[in-house]
């Protein structure tokens, strides 16, 4: 039982502390002593194998020059078998074949960048992990496991982010792309829409018999990267940004930007509306272009005067306002429970 | 186990500790509580928009001198106070008065830090002050949302005040006199004075959490419990030596306990850990286990010593906690 509602109780029937504290045992709202050895074990568990397993990458990470480059693949390869193994062994839905299948994720992306580093085959950094996300596809798809998912599309946004984010208008790629006409702007969202296609299809996932695959957590954050980088997008696209076309070719192209975004928004928002079930979608389309309206008044007031700062601080408390008063009311006619959704899921 | 308020009220009631029905007048409907993400949308805009409000304040009053910067800082906290007072439910005007109170906060700060800490100990002194009205504010402003900011300030000012006003010195201060290097032994110290008591509350909280209940201080403790989890585990940054956080591998430091760090931070969030699942709250419980990864994370960088002794020392503390979950298992087993 969640501690709002025994708080509620406790106040309107003026419950006297024995009363509390029986209700809070009998609501099982308080861990009583089996509960408690129950997290400790699990605690110093799961503590205990990060300690460890930490403590074998770091020695390993101690002695690297020591090795060869023979032994170096060696050790990871043998680092690498032992994860499938295990994953072959105990399959999930059993913990360790999640687990192994996440360490086998990793252990792609170290010999990757070993092959890389080696035989220095020039690849850029933003290779490597667009390489290491096609490589590790099936481990994803055989965890059966948000956390295996979550940990392949971490790997596949930081290729997308050095791409998209960190290359810089001289690079290679920039210049192919500027050639094109294509600003940064627009590049951004492309990992905004990779983002958003896989929030929607884990939640579509979360309604089938692929339910284990797409965990709500999961879901809310693929959206919330898609939404990160369709606001950088729009914040890009207003501020002019960086490239080597000419400015007045990208005015158009940034205006498609902040109306594609917008258009997505507005689709996402009328999804949401009609499901009825979640409030987290409206939460990130309002916090963005809360965000994105508040980088257009800056840049458009210049901040000069007591003026423009007044009317930021009124616009911000006006709209977080708004936004809380329409959020809450959501939340109590859908009857969204966070804790219970989520542990639901 | 009983899942349901009525259930539970008519379980109360045959044992003769709760009465037919509700003294004085109810609330309308269950309490809606508010979830993590809007609360996060409103603190962050709320804290922006304090900043700005606070600009424009000092602008148009154009407050001369320390005693005036006090001054306004004080009316825009009776202003939020009052406002937060008339808007109970939080709908309408709580955004502004969160704004007007992170303005009031700051200008609070300067006035009387520009009063009485010039010069010497300038940023404990700061912080003393801070960690008063932060305190100050978690009784009196009646939001949840500000009160769980507070009891984050209040921590974070708690370990600033400890740390400068014993062993540290600003870095911005250092002459080439100014010895780099503290002893390990007045830095731990330091850091247990400023985190075991932060832990101890929370103990203190979580154990008695049917006394403060009934007392019916649930709208003050709870979203302060939220703050003071947060605090310990991510806040205890604050009190590591600048030098922990020197990653590029600088030759100059010698102090091999600077390593000890991070695995102090990441014992905290477990501590932190075990206070959010005493109280039931699985989102802290997320972000507890995400802070201690992220302190291990920071032990690989850990200036001082060599990798290889990290890396021992990682295996030993692994192995120990392996060993006690065992020994806990066995015990459990019969």
């Amino acid at each position: 039982m969640k501690r709002s509602t025994l708080d509620q109780l406790a106040r309107d029937y003026r419950l006297s502390e024995p009363a509390i504290a029986l209700a809070l045992d009998l609501s099982g709202s308080r861990p009583d002593a089996a509960a408690w050895h129950a997290f400790a074990i699990r605690l110093l568990t799961a503590a205990g194998i990060a300690a460890a397993g930490a403590g074998a990458i770091f020695f390993v990470a101690a002695n690297w020059q020591q090795f060869g480059v023979i032994g170096r693949f060696a050790l990871l390869q043998i680092a690498f078998m032992a994860c499938v193994g295990v994953a072959w062994w105990r399959p999930p839905p059993h913990p360790f074949g999640p687990a192994a299948l996440v360490l086998a994720t990793l252990l792609t992306g170290g010999l990757l960048a070993l092959f890389g580093q080696s035989y220095q085959t020039g690849a850029d950094v933003y290779e490597l992990f667009l390489a290491w996300a096609a490589l590790a596809l099936p481990f994803a798809f055989a965890g059966c496991s948000g956390a295996v998912w979550a940990t392949w599309w971490s790997v596949l946004n930081v290729g997308l982010a050095l791409y998209c984010g960190w290359l810089g208008p001289n690079h290679f790629m920039w210049g192919w792309l500027d050639r094109w006409g294509v600003g940064k702007a627009m590049v951004l969202l492309v990992p905004c829409a990779v983002n958003l296609g896989g929030a929607a299809l884990f939640a579509y996932l979360g309604r089938t018999g692929y339910a284990d695959h797409a965990p709500r957590w999961l879901v809310r954050m693929l959206a919330t990267l898609g939404f990160l980088y369709g606001t950088v997008a729009c914040i890009v696209a207003i501020t002019g940004g960086w490239g080597r076309s000419v400015e007045s070719e990208l005015i158009g192209q940034n205006a498609f930007v902040i109306a594609a975004f917008a258009a997505v928004s507005t689709a996402i928002a009328v999804a949401t509306l009609r499901a009825k079930d979640d409030v987290f979608p409206m939460a990130l389309i309002i916090g963005s272009w809360i965000a994105i309206s508040t980088i257009f008044l800056v840049a458009t007031l210049k901040l000069r005067d007591i003026g423009g700062f007044f009317l930021l601080a009124m616009w911000l408390i006006g709209t977080s306002t708004g936004a809380a008063f329409v959020m809450m009311k959501w939340v109590r006619a859908w009857r969204v429970d966070d804790e219970d959704a989520e542990a639901n899921a | 186990m009983i899942a349901s308020a009525e259930q539970l009220l008519h379980e109360l009631r045959a044992r003769g500790l709760a009465a037919e029905g509700p003294a004085g007048d109810a609330l309308p409907g269950p309490i809606s509580n508010r979830p993590w993400y809007v609360g996060l949308l409103l603190g962050v805009a709320g804290w922006i928009a304090g900043v700005f409000l606070l600009i424009v304040v000092f602008l148009l009053f154009k407050p001369e001198g320390a005693g005036s910067a006090l001054a306004v800082g004080l009316v825009l906290l009776a202003a939020a106070w009052g406002l937060f007072k008339v808007d109970r439910e939080g709908a309408f005007v709580s955004q502004l008065a969160l704004a007007l109170s992170v303005a009031g906060q700051f200008a609070v700060l300067y006035g009387i830090g520009d009063t009485f800490f010039k010069g010497a100990r300038e940023i404990a002194g700061v912080a003393l002050v801070a960690l008063l009205l932060q305190v100050a504010l978690i009784v009196a402003m009646p939001n949840r949302l500000h009160r769980t900011m507070s009891a984050l300030f209040a921590c974070m000012a708690w370990a600033l005040l400890v740390r400068y006003g014993l062993w540290d010195q600003p870095e911005w201060g250092r002459t080439r006199e100014t010895p780099v290097a503290q002893s390990l032994g007045l830095a731990l110290l330091g850091w247990a004075i400023a985190w075991l008591p932060v832990g101890g509350v929370l103990y203190i909280l979580a154990h008695r959490e049917p006394t403060w209940m009934a007392q019916g201080r649930q709208a003050i403790v709870r979203p302060a419990i939220v703050g003071l989890i947060v605090g310990l585990a991510v806040a205890t940054l604050l009190s590591q030596p600048f030098d922990s956080f020197r990653w590029g591998g600088r030759a100059e430091v010698h102090q091999g306990w600077l390593a000890v760090w991070p695995l102090l931070s990441a014992l905290a969030a477990l501590g932190a850990l075990a206070a959010a699942f005493a109280m039931g709250n699985r989102g802290l419980t997320a972000m507890c286990v995400v802070a201690a990864l992220v302190h291990v994370s920071h032990f690989y960088y850990a200036m001082g010593t060599t990798l290889l002794i990290n890396s021992a020392t990682l295996i030993v503390l692994g192995a120990l906690l392996l060993g006690a979950a065992h020994r806990l298992r066995r015990k459990a087993s019969p």
